[in-house]
């Protein structure tokens, strides 16, 4: 009997101890929780601001006494392709041992002169035979099945400058084959889906010239500056007052753009400006290289905003292409024969070695500058804050500013700010201090209800109703702003005039229902004649109103978004505000009654004073909710994400764009960081917020535990 | 300068009244805005269900302005009267006005054209409608598709038997409810066993002349025939209509979900027929791109969705907030943890749906993938959003609403009861269990309404976690696990979301998203009425403690 009442003490003991642990652990599970959050928000945003970074990874040997003519992306199953003393072009891939592997000769010769062009990261195989006949191959298939297929072939002069060789330039629906011949830089241009039409420009210059075939035009580089030549339609264009400077030009597979070098020591990216039909070059920025270095190849990445230079001081320099900002350098021991970048791998052809270079971070290449401040982006005018996550093809620049966003939810919520502060503090002050307890508890439960109808509920009636209507709305709420006082302060004239006439017993229960039926009285007549009021009160004080008014239709704009907001955050500040000035002890306001102070007098200079923390942590909480709604902004505005400050211009909020963009985006892409930075930013302003306005609340307790 | 204007011109008494009045308003603003907002979805939505009357209307086309423009006639309702407000626009003399616009209705006309039973929406100016008048015999046919049409049913054509009048309709459909079930009969009853047996012989690896493969095609072609056979008595039920200019067309009965005839109904009659549509929308899947038919698979989305948050939320909510107001000593940690709950209460929701859509489905879901699901990869099965993922994002997103309501309900349990069950040599958790707990319930089931009312309201972390516009299939089936929680599912705030987009300008369906947002509102305001009245109670019966 004794024993197994120890047994069951014991048991329950055991059973107190072990229910302890359960509670400790899920009461600290929820501090895990938001440690969790914050960390899975910060871990994907912030490695935004790493830079990219390339580092060593491991050398390959290649055959000896062969000239690399081009670099595929050998570990991704791509080809070298390089050419032996006796002219026969050679085929090497990596095989899974990591050793060189020959997989193709190609029997070439010794008189015909061959060039290898990429486009796209695909290569393309030009031959020019020693009767003048060029011909133009696309390299199909890969491993040991590597086979050409001939695109296009064409006859040339045969007497070019066989030094210079042909270089060619393929971007659909262009083949473009520059050579030399008599001292002069030909360009043929071949359309290939119709390869009658030919284009010849012809210049009289040796380098500096590179064909744009986005555009249709060619660029040339002189002391003077850069200069577009468009293929015309004589099909000839000759060029003769181009002198021969030393410089640096080049073309990347971004269309529309190019890198030159003419001064030392910087490399400046000019872009296509369509002013009414003809194309300018426009300066976008210029990275800042050593004094006295020249690049000598630029190349750009296909899905992040990602640049990288190799320049005559053997440096490789990573940089922003939307900012021009130089994030990486690094300096190789020797001057690379041949360079090639293929996403995350960067190949470096040194004497008869193959160096793979890991590209790190390549996601990472934004900075807080190409986030926050306007950018010059290419085929714009202005520096300008853009936000365009999705672009048309590769290579295009995606633009990622935050500013639109952050000023479309500062926006939409100051407006709401300033629709739901009067609401909620009248109301506020009416039912925690004007009003019998009675009172306050019937209205205070059903002022709160609206804070339970889901903002979605909400975001529809806005968007479905009121945005059709927002016209007339909007000035029926002008007259309303400007009338409601007036009734007012007509009624505080004769108020106590008539109030004294009435039966004591009616007491202020009349005073709700009467104030009400006044307000929608007003509300309906200037809802029905509102403008016609405002119009003719207008003449009447000589206001050129109209002037004023514009006669676009302006449904979903800002102002809208704003009334729908404010409705939705105003039971939320009034019931905190509410709070506070009710927990304002009686002991003062009996005290400043005591000293004769009238009602009013005490609202002001006792309740409003000690319960102003409380107000100011509810106009604040109010603010942080206003900010954070997602459903009212996302579906009564038209998302149009422009850095704006106009309230009669649409927005896009934080909030709502991740609503929109978030499924879409890739994991761990740019854009999926820089969606996570913005959630993280909203996450950070609500949490200061709420934490300042936790502690004013702490304080405004204890002043009211005084 | 306005501050010292009153002040001059108004007495003490004045000023006050005028302070007090100025704050009444703003409570009149507030309750009425709340009550116009309630009386305007009450309004809109019903009237989705309340039957109209079907009017024969002569019309001219808009389209065409010559003066020799034929006159039409056709069966149509109205849907929604001048939709578009007067529009303020400059007038000749410079001066801005309200432009009035014509009155405008949106009508749904019934015509047969070629043959085909057509229904279109259309904009008629006010003198486009020539007459409107009322035919008592115009019946309403809501389609098995969701389709609805208008048109004066005639006769009725079926097998073996002379052409009936459109009187015999409800003998009529009584006769192919038969044929219709005498064919689900025999497909349940013979097809799919002879089907599953077939699909076993399959698996065996039974070659193709097998006699017990031939035996059972035979009997397979026997019964498929004997359906067949059925199929054309059934097509053979022909419903003949005419439209209003006398245009004959015939239907298959069997296409025919409900037959109404609104202009024959008393207002009993209508009322009843309200509540037949309610049922509709509450029981019937959506049809016609979510603008016809009704919403169950959305609610029963919503339900399961909040059902599942609940389990996860409270077991989660009470204990913590056990620890908070029993367990946790007072100091500066304590301190951080309930900053830390009262600050999770003020995060976006949307941050939620982000941090649930890279958390739970991309890293916790992506690693139950490539162990669990390998097989099915690069297919997610629980990488992508879903259910449960949806659920787990509300819980904790409701989870401060709990605990805060929990913390409460456990506040107010006078320290008295705590005391008196340790002198009787109760360990913590057994007062906590037997005394502290059953007294808080009413706190504790508070904090679980008002998340159950908050997340069925909630819609932007949904989007990003599982909610769809349209799902094919229920997350609950007869298929083994039953509970799918991987699927995708539907939720009423979404629906009303993807509604707002295509419903400005098609009325009809904008009226069945008010009815959503109508149901939407009676659940969460049901809700909320509940937590209210207990909270109060629970006030009332410890306030002296």
């Amino acid at each position: 009997m004794h024993t197994t009442s120890i047994a069951r003490h014991r048991k329950r003991a055991r059973l107190d101890y072990i229910a302890q642990r359960i509670v400790v652990f899920f009461g600290w599970a929820v501090l895990l929780t938001l440690g969790v959050l914050v960390w899975h928000l910060a871990s994907n945003a912030l490695p935004l601001f790493n830079s990219p970074s390339i580092k060593y990874s491991e050398s390959i040997g290649m055959p000896q006494e062969h000239e690399i003519i081009s670099v595929g992306d050998v570990v991704r199953g791509g080809f070298i392709i390089s050419k032996t003393p006796d002219c026969n072009l050679h085929f090497y891939g990596l095989s899974i041992t990591r050793v060189m592997q020959r997989l193709k000769t190609l029997r070439m010769p010794c008189d015909t002169l061959t060039s290898v062009s990429n486009h796209n990261g695909k290569p393309y195989l030009a031959e020019y035979s020693a009767k003048g006949i060029l011909r133009i191959h696309d390299i199909v298939g890969t491993g040991e099945s590597i086979e050409l297929s001939p695109i296009l072939s064409q006859a040339l002069p045969v007497d070019i400058d066989t030094a210079y060789g042909v270089r060619i330039s393929i971007d659909q629906p262009w083949v473009i084959a520059q050579y030399r011949l008599n001292d002069q830089l030909h360009m043929l241009w071949t359309d290939l889906s119709d390869i009658t039409r030919t284009f010849q420009q012809t210049f009289a210059t040796g380098n500096g010239v590179v064909p744009l075939p986005y555009v249709d035009l060619s660029v040339s580089l002189s002391a003077t500056g850069l200069s577009t030549w468009p293929i015309n339609p004589e099909s000839r264009t000759v060029v003769n007052n181009i002198d021969d400077i030393q410089g640096f030009l080049a073309t990347t597979e971004d269309p529309r753009s190019v890198y030159e070098s003419r001064e030392q020591g910087k490399l400046k990216k000019w872009s296509l400006l369509n002013r009414e039909g003809t194309f300018e070059l426009n300066l976008l920025f210029a990275v800042q290289l050593a004094e006295d270095e020249y690049a000598t190849q630029v190349s750009v990445d296909a899905s992040v905003n990602l640049g990288l230079i190799l320049t005559d001081k053997r440096r490789i320099i990573l940089f922003n292409r939307a900012t021009g900002e130089v994030l990486h350098r690094y300096a190789l021991a020797q001057m690379p024969s041949h360079i090639a970048w293929f996403d995350d791998y960067l190949y470096v052809i040194q004497e008869s070695e193959l160096q793979i270079w890991d590209v790190n971070d390549r996601n990472s290449t934004s900075t807080f500058s190409s986030l926050m401040e306007p950018q010059l982006y290419s085929g714009y005018q202005s520096p300008d804050y853009i936000w365009q996550t999705t672009s048309a093809t590769d290579y295009q620049l995606a633009k990622y500013s935050v500013v639109p966003l952050i000023i479309g939810s500062l926006k939409a919520s100051l407006v709401a700010l300033l629709i739901a502060v009067p609401l909620a503090l009248g109301a506020a002050i009416y039912t925690a201090y004007f009003v019998h307890t009675a009172v306050r508890n019937k209205i205070k439960p059903t002022i709160e209800m609206l804070e339970a109808i889901p903002s979605v509920v909400i975001g529809f009636i806005a968007a479905v109703w009121l945005s059709p209507l927002a016209e007339q709305f909007l000035i029926a709420l002008c007259a309303f702003i400007i009338f409601m006082p007036v009734a007012l302060i007509t009624i505080a004239f004769f108020q106590s005039k008539i109030a004294n006439l009435l039966p004591i017993a009616l007491g202020r229960s009349w005073e709700l229902p009467v104030i009400s039926l006044l307000v929608s009285l007003i509300a309906s007549v200037c809802l029905y004649f509102g403008l016609d009021v405002l119009l003719s009160s207008s003449q009447a004080l000589q206001i050129p109103l109209s002037n004023w008014l514009s006669d676009t239709p302006i449904s979903k704009t800002t102002l809208v978004v704003a009334i729908a907001l404010g409705i939705a955050i105003s039971p939320t500040i009034y019931s905190l505000a509410e709070d506070a000035i009710d927990a304002v002890p009686d002991s003062l306001k009996k005290a400043s009654f005591a000293l004769g102070a009238t009602r009013l007098q005490t609202l002001r200079n006792v309740v409003l004073k000690v319960a102003f923390p409380g107000i100011v942590a509810a106009l604040m909480l109010g603010f942080g909710r206003a900010f954070g709604e997602t459903m009212i902004v996302l579906m009564v505005t038209g998302n149009t994400p422009v850095a704006d400050w106009d309230l009669l211009a649409g927005l896009r909020a934080l909030t709502a764009n991740l609503a929109i963009e978030l499924p879409e985006s890739e994991v761990d892409s740019v854009h999926y960081r820089v969606l996570f930075l913005t959630a993280f930013l909203l996450f950070l302003f609500t949490f200061v917020i709420n934490s300042v306005a936790e502690l004013l609340r702490l304080r405004a307790r204890k002043m009211g535990a005084l | 300068m306005i501050g010292g204007w009153i002040r001059t011109a108004l007495d003490q008494q004045q000023r006050q009244s005028l302070a007090i009045n100025a704050s009444a308003s703003m409570v009149a603003v507030l309750l009425l805005t709340l009550l116009s907002i309630i009386v305007f979805i009450i309004i809109r939505g019903s009237a989705y269900f309340w039957p109209l009357d079907i009017n024969t209307i002569t019309y001219t086309n808009a389209v065409e302005q010559s003066e020799f423009q034929e006159k039409q006639k056709a069966f149509a309702q109205v849907r929604a009267v001048s939709t578009r407000a007067p529009a303020l626009r400059k007038s000749e003399d410079q001066e801005l006005r309200f432009v009035d616009i014509e009155p405008e209705q949106s009508w749904l006309l019934s015509f047969i054209q070629n043959g085909q039973l057509t229904i279109k929406q259309s904009l008629l100016l006010e003198h486009q409608v020539h007459s409107v008048e009322k035919d008592l015999e115009v019946a309403e046919l809501t389609l098995v598709n969701g389709n609805t049409l208008f048109v004066k049913p005639v006769a009725i054509k079926q097998p073996e038997r002379a052409v009936r009048s459109a009187v015999a309709m409800q003998e009529a459909r009584y006769e192919v409810g038969l044929l219709q079930r005498q064919v689900d009969g025999i497909r349940q009853q013979y097809l799919s066993p002879i089907h599953l047996r077939i699909a076993d012989l399959d698996r065996l690896g039974v070659t193709e002349d097998a006699p017990a493969r031939t035996k059972l095609s035979e009997q397979f072609f026997h019964y498929q025939k004997a359906i067949e056979q059925l199929q054309i008595k059934v097509d053979a039920y022909q419903l003949v209509v005419t439209d209003a200019e006398g245009n004959q067309a015939e239907m298959p009965l069997v296409d025919i979900q409900r037959i109404t005839y609104p202009n024959q109904l008393s207002g009993l009659g209508k009322l009843w027929a309200s509540i037949t549509r309610i049922w509709v929308f509450i029981s019937d899947e959506p049809k016609q791109a979510n603008t016809a038919g009704g919403v169950f698979p959305a609610l029963f989305g919503t339900i399961l969705m909040v059902f599942l948050m609940t389990l996860i939320v409270t077991p989660f909510g009470v204990l913590a907030a056990i620890y908070l107001s029993e367990y946790a000593p007072n100091n500066t940690l304590t301190t951080a943890l309930r900053i830390g709950v009262s600050n999770m209460a003020g995060v976006p929701s949307i941050v939620y749906g982000v941090f649930g859509l890279g958390f739970f489905v991309y890293a916790i879901g992506g690693s139950i993938d490539s162990v669990f699901y390998s097989n099915d990869l690069p297919s997610p099965t629980f990488g992508a959003p879903g259910l449960f993922w949806a659920s787990l994002t509300m819980a904790l997103l409701t989870l401060p609403v709990v605990v805060v309501a929990t913390e409460e309900g456990l506040k107010r349990v006078p320290r008295g009861i705590r005391s008196s069950s340790y002198a009787l040599g109760a360990t913590k958790i057994e007062t906590i269990w037997y005394t502290v707990l059953p007294i808080a319930s009413p706190g504790i089931m508070t904090g679980i309404i008002l998340a159950i009312a908050r997340a069925a309201g909630e819609v932007a972390p949904l989007m990003l976690v599982g909610a769809v516009k349209f799902a094919p299939t229920l997350p609950v089936d007869g298929d083994f696990p039953f509970l799918h929680l991987d699927r995708q599912f539907m939720h009423l705030g979404v629906f009303i979301y993807d509604g707002a987009f295509h419903s400005q300008t098609d009325s009809k369906g904008s009226s069945m998203m008010f009815a959503a947002c109508l149901l939407l509102l009676l659940c969460v305001f049901v809700l909320n009425l509940i937590a209210i009245n207990l909270r109060s109670r629970l006030r009332k019966r410890y306030s002296q403690g």
